[in-house]
């Protein structure tokens, strides 16, 4: 029988209604509507009866299964030197065989993994050959050692490895009960051999149970080492970017891996938080069950997980030795919580440092001692509300008044569940202040008011004047300072360093205040964050005194770690190089770095930040070698830690861009510079401070290899953002004028480059020391410009007073001093 | 393989643009990853090997679309081309695992976990795929509405979002539609 459409249409219009009748009052509706088509009434009383009968089949989506598509070897089959025995699992990213290579009349005997099919073999083989060499250095006790890779016959590549015999690490706390110290200490041997890998740049990429085996004498071995990397479609052999079908288990997977971003030591931080989480809970920290994928990921990213302690269930206390859940529950709550949830944090930087600081973490809670994890504070919690919502209309900051008062609210329970009863009611009343003061100024700011959508920088615009009588008053002091820091930080993260400079100057009044002439931490941060604050505005010698002021005032505060130190006076020289004292800042550099080895792991920051400022200075003096290798160590060490695309790569870039230029290799330097420059525009945008900085860098190479136009291009591009809010302090402004001059100089429009080089003087001279080289170097061009425009005089006098100067400022072997030298000779001396 | 994520959001606006050529070259690129995505995910994270179709297309949404540039009418189409593509493999794979049980008679199940369901019988699924033939000449969007229930496992309200008709005209259809499929497929 076949359907009319027609007659479809009438039984759409009605089946729904009959379906939900029943008896005579379904016989009677269906009487009515069919009264002279049987036809019609035949097939809606089939149907009627299939409604009646279907129950709840065809609700339930096939699953898809396994299809076959595996990779398979037959046991007895030979792959490579190897022969396979039996198959000892499926999954990860193939099967797994046990198999054995026949040496000298003994079978050694390794776990075979066969790369499922539909990966690109080469490119898979390709890393692996790049990679054997580190991967084979990773000897480690609780580490399967990586032994060999490569094709079979019919083109599939495989992996052998050290064959491990033990149990998945959940199964084995579970099947045993241990107790929760049991399973800290099976963890912290978890925790050594990821923090050894990290050691030698190898970051693991897929750390989740099933790669984790206990074996019978209770030492853990971790597989698949490496191999993520191996196996990563998107891991281009030159990459910077990485997304899309990264191998990874997405409940292990960190929310920058989710995000598609570059994969680092912290992601594996991350994903032995959700493995310790799991380990001690019995679940994961964000439930996946009938949750659709969507959902799992968008929580990841946005939601902050529950801390372990209050996931336990009866059920799941009974698999430990705690006998109930509320005395698992109370092991759990507070130190290992905030352990767990330091590791689980959104923000990479914000987890532990290293594996090792963790797994320190762990023990130090085992010995009874005071961990170093604590809970987010509250300026913390705010500012981060605030940047996610920085774009967010004021409708949507009402939201997160009410996500405040709920971080209060919980902030609240936390704390009163321990011992800390009065912190906690000191926390709350803070928070709901805090709470009060944002909705009141969201109010006051409210689309209705002003007419059209009110940014969140419009509205905490709108709040800054209104903290000192909203926070009036000694026993409210120290609240207005944390907010008006808290506030300031914010814009300064966002890139409006014009708008934290004031809050900044403002918070460390108040804190002076505060501290009444004491010394301490907070007022020391505070003394840092607006030398930072100066720093990005080009205000040099006024963020170089309060970078040495607070150097002073940390080296007063009893106890304070020398690491710490040492970054701070990284900064030091960082300004000391800035304002062209590059030896004074080569000596400091060396010193920070000597210190940050022997104390940080190469995963600290400092210490690539360190190498980048020291190789940066090291180009500065001409010893380009030095300075090369000091670059390219930071970037490796970039690319290992925080990923490629990340913003210290373009950092570590941009000056090696520079050592590359004065060595002559010109096409490379262009290159380096291209990258740094893309970097940033992805990630600031195209007209930030910082991305301007790279584009200089970017304008001089282009300028060496006479490409005049692309770089008057660029040029005129950042003068352009003069007029869209620019300050005449950033530095790339005058570096843009002196591009352009120097360009139209060449070009036989020397009249016109006078005026863009006396620009660029005039605008270097109101913020650098008239005494620093980059000045001379604006003398020279101006020389140069004023000879080609028949100013020949005046423009040789500038030559040579160019190179007096820039000898006296950096010597005369400096590569830049030679370029004064050169220009002088050119245009001054001879005629 | 052609698979670049800023390839499909570029075809999903072109189609959003009223371009429908887009519709025919999208399918072919989502359905090819859909399966490697399938074969990936079922390889390294499904303990019982199997994966749901909707967890599947939603995460093939997040991966491949650029969620900042499509529009809502973006998103619903692509939801709408996976759920078709979807259909094509899961009618695919019953066929070819109709095909091998004819050689070898019992299937070994991977999975040791009593909460699994039972899965649904291959002749089911491919009976839904011929009934839906039939409904699809009859009436195109109760076939849609098919195709993305059951082959991509969408709630009646995302079906709604997709369909662009409301919660209750889903919800009744979805009686009939099922009630249909039921006949057709008791009737062979």
């Amino acid at each position: 029988m076949s359907l009319s459409p027609d007659r479809w249409r009438i039984i759409r219009g009605v089946f729904a209604d009959l379906a939900e009748l029943s008896g005579p009052e379904r016989e009677r509706r269906l009487a009515e509507i069919t009264f002279n088509d049987p036809g019609l009434r035949t097939e809606i009383e089939a149907l009627l009866v299939a409604a009646d009968q279907v129950g709840d089949r065809f609700e339930r989506a096939p699953m898809l299964d396994d299809d076959g598509d595996q990779p398979s070897v037959a046991i007895g089959e030979r792959v490579g030197p190897y022969r396979v025995i039996r198959e000892i699992g499926q999954g990860g990213m193939g099967t797994v065989y046990e198999a054995h290579r026949d040496e000298g009349g003994f079978h050694k005997r390794v776990a075979l993994k066969m790369v499922a099919r539909g990966r690109d073999s080469d490119a898979i083989l390709r890393r692996f050959r790049y990679e054997r060499q580190i991967l084979a250095r990773l000897e480690h006790r609780n580490i399967a050692a990586l032994l060999d890779g490569g094709l079979t016959e019919s083109g599939q590549p495989y992996f052998a490895m050290e064959y491990v015999e033990g149990e998945r690490i959940d199964h084995y706390c579970r099947d045993r009960r241990l107790g929760v110290r049991d399973r800290l200490q099976l963890f912290r041997q978890v925790c050594s051999a990821v923090h050894y890998a990290h050691q030698n740049l190898v970051v693991h990429r897929d750390l989740k149970p099933s790669n984790i085996l206990v074996g019978s004498d209770g030492t853990v071995k971790l597989l698949d080492f490496g191999i993520a990397k191996l196996l990563d479609p998107d891991e281009a052999d030159d990459q910077l970017t990485q997304t899309g079908l990264t191998p990874m288990t997405t409940a292990y997977a960190s929310p920058e891996q989710l995000a598609g971003d570059p994969v680092t030591t912290a992601s594996d931080i991350y994903s032995l938080g959700v493995l310790l989480y799991e380990i001690l809970a019995g679940r994961g920290p964000f439930p996946t069950g009938d949750v659709p994928v969507l959902e799992i990921r968008r929580r990841r990213l946005e939601s902050l997980p529950l801390p372990p302690s209050r996931a336990v269930t009866a059920e799941m206390a009974s698999l430990h030795s705690e006998p109930t859940a509320r005395r698992l529950q109370r092991v759990l709550e507070g130190e290992l919580d905030n352990i767990v949830l330091m590791a689980l944090r959104k923000e990479p930087e914000r987890r532990y440092p290293t594996v090792e600081s963790m797994s320190d973490d762990l023990l130090r809670f085992l010995a009874g001692l005071p961990i170093q994890a604590t809970p987010d504070s509250l300026g913390y919690r705010v500012g981060r509300m605030i940047r996610r919502n920085r774009l967010a209309v004021a409708a949507a900051s009402l939201a997160i008044v009410a996500v405040l008062a709920g971080a209060a609210a919980s902030l609240w329970q936390a704390g009163i569940a321990r011992a800390e009863r009065d912190r906690a009611e000191h926390e709350r009343q803070k928070a709901e202040q805090v709470t009060e003061f944002f909705r009141s100024v969201f109010l006051a700011a409210s689309p209705l008011k002003l007419g059209r959508d009110v940014t969140v920088v419009e509205a905490i615009d709108a709040a800054v004047p209104r903290i000192d009588s909203a926070f009036a008053g000694p026993d409210r002091l120290w609240l207005k300072t944390a907010l008006q820091s808290t506030l300031s930080t914010t814009f300064f993260e966002m890139g409006l360093p014009v708008k934290a400079l004031p809050l900044a100057e403002a918070a460390l009044r108040a804190r002076a205040t505060l501290d009444s002439g004491r010394v301490t931490l907070d007022g020391a941060n505070q003394v840092y964050d607006l030398a930072g604050v100066e720093y990005s505005l080009g205000h040099l010698v006024r963020a170089e005194s309060l970078f040495r002021r607070s150097v002073a005032m940390y080296e007063a505060l009893p106890g304070f770690d020398p690491t710490e130190l040492a970054r701070v006076w990284g900064q030091v020289a960082m300004l000391a190089g800035s304002q062209g004292r590059h030896a004074e800042a080569i000596d400091i550099q060396k010193r920070t770095i000597d210190l940050l080895r022997a104390r940080v792991p190469p995963t600290d920051r400092s210490l690539r930040v360190a190498l980048i400022n020291y190789g940066a200075d090291l180009t500065e003096v001409g010893r380009l070698s030095e300075g090369e290798r000091s670059l390219r160590e930071a970037a490796l060490l970039v690319e290992t830690t925080v990923g490629a695309s990340h913003d210290d790569m373009a950092a570590a870039l941009q000056p090696l861009a520079v050592n590359l230029m004065y060595a002559g290799n010109l096409a490379a330097a262009e290159s380096v510079a291209r990258r740094a420059h893309g970097i940033l525009v992805r990630s600031r945008g195209p007209d930030n401070t910082a991305t301007l900085v790279a584009l200089r860098a970017l304008m001089n190479v282009l300028v060496e290899q006479n490409r005049c136009q692309d770089a008057m291009g660029l040029a005129r591009g950042v003068i352009a953002l003069r007029e869209r809010g620019l300050p005449e302090t950033d530095l790339s402004l005058g570096s843009a004028y002196l591009v352009l001059g120097e360009c139209l100089g060449r070009n036989g429009q020397a009249r016109d480059g006078v005026v863009a080089v006396r620009e660029a003087l005039r605008l270097r001279l109101a913020v650098l020391p008239p005494t620093h080289w980059a000045v001379a170097y604006g003398r020279s061009v101006l020389g140069e410009v004023l000879v080609r425009a028949g100013k020949v005089v005046e423009g040789r006098a500038l030559l040579d007073q160019a190179y007096h100067e820039m000898t006296t400022a950096l010597g005369p072997d400096n590569p830049r001093s030679r370029q004064a030298r050169a220009r002088q000779e050119r245009w001054g001396l001879a005629s | 393989m052609e698979r670049s994520p800023s390839d499909i959001t570029r075809l999903l606006l072109d189609l959003s643009r009223g371009a429908p050529e887009a519709f025919d070259r999208l399918l072919p690129v989502v359905y090819g990853e859909l399966k490697v995505l399938a074969g990936a995910q079922l390889r390294r994270e499904r303990p019982d090997h199997t994966l749901s179709p909707t967890a599947l297309v939603h995460e093939a949404f997040l991966r491949l679309v650029d969620q900042q540039a499509v529009s809502w009418e973006g998103r619903s189409h692509f939801f709408g081309i996976a759920a078709r593509a979807m259909r094509q493999i899961l009618v695919d794979h019953a066929r070819r695992r109709t095909a091998k049980k004819r050689g070898r008679q019992h299937q070994v199940t991977l999975s040791t976990d009593p909460a699994i369901a039972t899965p649904i019988p291959d002749d089911e699924i491919l009976g839904v795929d011929e009934a839906l033939g039939r409904l699809a000449e009859v009436d195109p969007r109760q076939a849609r509405l098919v195709e993305l229930r059951y082959f991509a496992g969408l709630s009646i309200e995302q079906a709604a979002d997709v369909v662009g008709v409301s919660v209750a005209t889903v919800k009744r259809d979805w009686v009939l539609a099922r009630a249909f499929l039921q006949r057709e497929l008791t009737r062979a």
